[in-house]
C-alpha cells in the first residue's frame, strides 16, 4: 500500500499547513530556549518510496542526534527532531556553556539537554496540531538516538506505518543564523488511520 | 573493479560475480546475503518485517516470502540451492522500549526460512542497539559491516 494513492493534492496542502503551524510554534519555543532568532523554511510534505530513501537523504550514513517523540491520542504518530553533529554540539554549548567533544559518547547531562530540546520542539508542534484540529493528542517520553541518519528515518517510519511502501513526511528545516550555522530537520510521521481522523475533523474526507 | 549495487529498503537484487551488494542503515531491518559458491551468483535482500500477511504487498519487505522469491531469481540465473550459503546482519533494537522487538523477530523468521530451504548460515552479526551498513562481495562471500563507533567514527568489521 502507498500513501501516494490515498492522499489527494488538497489534503497534501492541508498537511503542509499543519506543518506550518506546528513548525512555527516549535521554532518559537527553540528561539525562547536559546535566546536567538530561529528561521523556518516553508514546510513540505514529502512522499518518498522506502527503496529511494537513500537517494533522498544526501548523506545516509551521517551520524546524527535525533529525538523521537511518540504522539498518542486520537491521531497517533511519531515526531522526529534531528540535528547534525555540529548543530547538536552547538546547541548543548549554548545551553550549558560547554561543547561536547564526541557525539557518540555524551555524558548524561549532554544527552538530557539535547533530548529535552527535541522534546520541547516536538511537543510544541503536537500541541499546536491539537489546537488547530481540536483533537485530543498527547506526547510520549522522548527517545534520544545517536546513529546513522538513514537507519533512524527508516526505523521511525516503520514504527509509524509498517504496512506502507512509502514514507509520508511533513518536514521543516529550522535554522539559526547567528555566528555558527545551526540546522535542524523536524518531521512528523502520521500513522495510517490518523490522516483520516485529521481530514474528517477538518471536513475534508 | 566490481560493480556496487545498492539495495534499498524492502528491496532485493541478484547479481553475478563480479559485484558488490550494498545496503545502508539497517536498524531492526536485516540484510540477508546469499551466494552460490560454485556459480558465484549472489543476492541480497533488505528485510523489514518477518511475514507478509495480506496479499499484494511488496514481497521484498518481508523475510517470508521475500527470501524465497530471491532464491528463485538466483536459480533462474543458474544458481543451485544446494550450493548456497548465507550471511546475515542487522536486527538491532535501536529503541530500548519494550514490545518493539521487530529486529529479533526478523532474525528468527529469516533463520526459519533459511533452515527450511536448507541454506546454511556461515556467519551473522545481529542484535545490539546500533545501526549497520553492509557490503557483500559475491566473489569470496566476505561481508563488511559498518557501525557507528566511539568518537563519531565508523567501526568496520568483516565476517
Amino acid at each position: 500500500m502507498k500513501w501516494k494513492d490515498v492522499v489527494n493534492p488538497m489534503q497534501m496542502d492541508v498537511l503542509k499547513e499543519i506543518g506550518n503551524i506546528g513548525a512555527g510554534n516549535a521554532a518559537t519555543s527553540l528561539s525562547t530556549m536559546i535566546s536567538k532568532e530561529v528561521e523556518i523554511d516553508v514546510p513540505t510534505v514529502k512522499l518518498v518510496d522506502l527503496s529511494e530513501i537513500y537517494e533522498y537523504l544526501k548523506n545516509p550514513e551521517e551520524i546524527v542526534a535525533s529525538t523521537i517523540v511518540g504522539i498518542k491520542g486520537e491521531a497517533p504518530g511519531k515526531m522526529l527532531m534531528n540535528f547534525d553533529s555540529d548543530s547538536t554540539k552547538h546547541l548543548i554549548e549554548l545551553l550549558t556553556g560547554q561543547r561536547p567533544e564526541d557525539l557518540t559518547n555524551m555524558n548524561e547531562m549532554e544527552r538530557s539537554v539535547i533530548s529535552e530540546i527535541g522534546n520541547i520542539i516536538c511537543s510544541t508542534y503536537v500541541i499546536s496540531l491539537s489546537n488547530f484540529t481540536s483533537l485530543f493528542l498527547e506526547t510520549e517520553v522522548p527517545i534520544l538516538l545517536v546513529d546513522m541518519f538513514a537507519a533512524i528515518i527508516s526505523e521511525t517510519s516503520i514504527m509509524a506505518s509498517k504496512e506502507y511502501d512509502d514514507v509520508l513526511m511533513i518536514e521543516t528545516i529550522l535554522k539559526v543564523h547567528n555566528g555558527q550555522k545551526l540546522n535542524g530537520f523536524l518531521t512528523m510521521f502520521p500513522e495510517p488511520g490518523s490522516l483520516d481522523v485529521i481530514f474528517k475533523k477538518l471536513g475534508l474526507s | 573493479m566490481e560493480e556496487k549495487l545498492i539495495i534499498g529498503i524492502g528491496e532485493f537484487k541478484v547479481a553475478k560475480n563480479p559485484a558488490i551488494l550494498v545496503t545502508l542503515g539497517l536498524g531492526s531491518c536485516v540484510g540477508v546475503c546469499l551466494r552460490d559458491k560454485k556459480s558465484h551468483i549472489g543476492g541480497m535482500i533488505h528485510v523489514m518485517l518477518p511475514e507478509l500477511k495480506d496479499q499484494g504487498g511488496n514481497p521484498g519487505k518481508y523475510a517470508e516470502p521475500g527470501i524465497r522469491v530471491m532464491v528463485n531469481e538466483m536459480v533462474k540465473m543458474g544458481a543451485n540451492v544446494r550450493d548456497m550459503e548465507a550471511k546475515i546482519a542487522g536486527g538491532a533494537s535501536m529503541f530500548e522500549s519494550k514490545g518493539f522487538e521487530i529486529g529479533k523477530k526478523n532474525v528468527d523468521k529469516i533463520k526459519d526460512v533459511l533452515r527450511d530451504l536448507g541454506i546454511r548460515i556461515l556467519a551473522e552479526d545481529t542484535g545490539g542497539n546500533r545501526a549497520r551498513s553492509i557490503e557483500y562481495k559475491i566473489e569470496d562471500g566476505t561481508l563488511m559491516i559498518k557501525k557507528v563507533g566511539g568518537k563519531e567514527s565508523i567501526e568496520i568489521i568483516q565476517i
